[in-house]
């Protein structure tokens, strides 16, 4: 593709991928926040989810560098440089998809201690189904279905890589550019969310509502309480309006249909029980899950364009590759 | 707590990540040079010494020092819980054995170990652990407070008294507060409650932060009353 003649301030950008400009602009707010009030507000890592994608993009780095050599005869140095490019670019999207955890980690200390709009988020749900929906189904509540629901909930840390992984695998640049900006901007529209609605979920609002309870320890196995803490260590507070739970499980489904069609069967199921779950889990009101899928929605939609856009005015979505025979 | 909590913390600190990478890392030397012939034949047997190398490093180097990092990661976890009971420090006392028994130690495990053991009601223990080995040699200004609150709990308040004086000496306001409560706490043990009390009072104007300096006032007036460190909280 010809390189469009950009204005010298959009040059600099050529530098960047699209999703690096969004989660940099979040970044660029924390860190001017964080002077000005004398303390760091930038958590880049959400520890264990950032240390698991880095130890996967090592085993896929090995795996290719590996199976190269043992292809070869000799060191294959021009195709070694180009391997080197190429998990550098493994690397910087590995990064990316990081950094939509860091965002979360990070927003946690800018939350303001400002007044819960539970009651709004509750009358809405009232005043859609003219009850407690989150309430009503403590009936289903069972054992089984607890960590089935626990499982579904949790799966979502695995939604991500598997769209990224299957985009990576397939090659299919274009598509990873698309589904990673749609993952960013989601992260960043819903996050600003949390500030602007700030609610704590029913499991803490409408405690006093449940005559059920939804952790029966004594009939549950040791897999789920690791489920379970792994859920909870990794919360804010105060992040219930949208559902980014929801919301990026269907970006994942929506991504898939988009570019790995293949997936859809796995996702579709499997995100219906998460947003399910949900509920279920007294995490969300439903309203907060309308939410995140409605956000999705919108993000889906705008990403193709503004990528045409971004080749339009500043340049190709990535930087060319180095020569295999230089 | 449960053990998948121990690895959620080898994770966190990416200690298994690095381990890991280095395992993929001697992975590809030995493949690359045990496997494949280089294009200039005569370089071969110094990129495989080399590899060799890299392994021995790995071995004598490297290894201990990563088996350190996961004793003293799994210890932390237990120790550092504010209600853990009197069994998870008794196993994090283990832990923390076994990351010293390889050799490799570093301040912040020293005084955390020390820490355990003196909230595991193992004073002497704590003291013998800081007064031998390697780090004995030459003071250390971290170990200072951890061995002053380590020769309080054993009973041996008057070099407790020392330890602490010496610790006023350090810039971190943190660990002077620590050295004057400890010398105080010591005072109080020998029933020495106006000496205290004026020790606490000569320290004031070393305190820079406010709330402490009014705190430490009153504990002297308190203290001057016959209470304890602990009485009124």
């Amino acid at each position: 593709m010809t390189q469009p003649s950009a204005k010298p301030a959009f040059r600099l950008l050529r530098l960047f991928r699209p999703e690096e400009i969004v989660y940099l602009s979040f970044f660029t707010i924390l860190a001017v926040i964080s002077l000005m009030e004398g303390e760091s507000h930038i958590h880049l890592a959400q520890d264990r989810l950032g240390y698991t994608f880095l130890a996967i993009g090592t085993a896929i780095i090995t795996f290719r560098l590996n199976r190269l050599l043992y292809r070869s005869q000799g060191i294959p140095w021009p195709e070694l440089r180009l391997e080197a490019w190429q998990s550098f670019q493994l690397i910087r999207d590995i990064f990316s998809v990081l950094m939509c955890w860091a965002m979360y980690a990070s927003i946690k200390s800018i939350m303001p201690e400002s007044a819960l709009l539970d009651d709004w988020l509750i009358k809405a749900d009232r005043l859609i189904f003219g009850f407690d929906p989150v309430v009503a189904l403590e009936k289903f509540i069972r054992p089984w279905l607890t960590d089935f629901m626990v499982f579904n909930y949790v799966m979502l840390f695995a939604y991500i890589p598997g769209v990224f992984f299957a985009l990576t695998w397939k090659n299919c640049r274009r598509g990873l550019r698309d589904f990673m900006l749609g993952l960013i901007l989601a992260s960043f529209f819903g996050y600003l969310g949390y500030l602007a609605v700030p609610a704590i979920g029913p499991q803490h609002t409408q405690a006093h509502l449940f005559t059920v309870d939804l952790w029966q320890r004594e009939t549950r196995v040791m897999a789920q309480d690791a489920l379970e803490l792994l859920i909870n260590l990794n919360r804010i507070k105060r992040d219930c309006f949208p559902s980014m739970h929801v919301c990026l499980a269907c970006i994942c489904l929506f991504y898939a249909w988009r570019w790995a069609r293949g997936l859809v069967w796995l996702l579709l199921p499997a995100t219906l029980c998460l947003i399910f779950s949900t509920f279920y889990l007294r995490y969300h009101y439903v309203v907060d899950a309308v939410a995140g899928i409605a956000l999705a929605l919108v993000v889906f939609a705008c990403t193709p364009g503004l990528l045409r856009l971004w080749e339009t005015n500043i340049g190709p979505l990535e930087t060319e590759k180095v020569e295999s025979s230089s | 707590m449960a053990d998948f909590e121990l690895v959620y913390a080898l994770l966190d600190n990416g200690t298994l990540t690095l381990g890991f990478a280095v395992f993929c890392l001697l992975f590809t030397l030995a493949h690359l040079a045990f496997r494949h012939r280089l294009q200039n034949n005569s370089l071969q047997p110094f990129f495989r010494l080399a590899v060799v190398v890299a392994f021995a490093t790995a071995t004598f180097f490297f290894w201990p020092f990563y088996q350190g990092r996961i004793w003293q990661t799994l210890a932390e976890k237990l120790s550092e819980r504010p209600f853990a009971t009197q069994i998870q420090l008794q196993q994090a006392a283990r832990y923390y054995d076994r990351a010293l028994k390889t050799g490799w130690w570093t301040v912040s495990l020293l005084r955390n170990y020390a820490s355990c053991l003196v909230r595991n009601g193992r004073g002497p223990e704590a003291v013998a652990l800081l007064s031998s080995g390697p780090w004995s040699e030459k003071e250390q200004p971290g170990l200072l407070v951890p061995t002053a609150r380590a020769l309080l709990a054993a009973g041996n308040n008057g070099a407790a008294v020392e330890t602490a004086r010496k610790a006023l000496q350090l810039s971190d306001e943190f660990e002077r507060f620590w050295a004057i409560r400890t010398a105080a706490e010591a005072y109080i043990a020998d029933n020495q409650h106006e000496q205290a009390a004026q020790f606490l009072e000569n320290c004031l104007e070393t305190v820079r932060d406010e709330s402490t300096r009014l705190m430490l006032q009153k504990k002297a007036g308190d203290i001057r009353q016959g209470k304890n460190w602990l009485e009124n909280q």
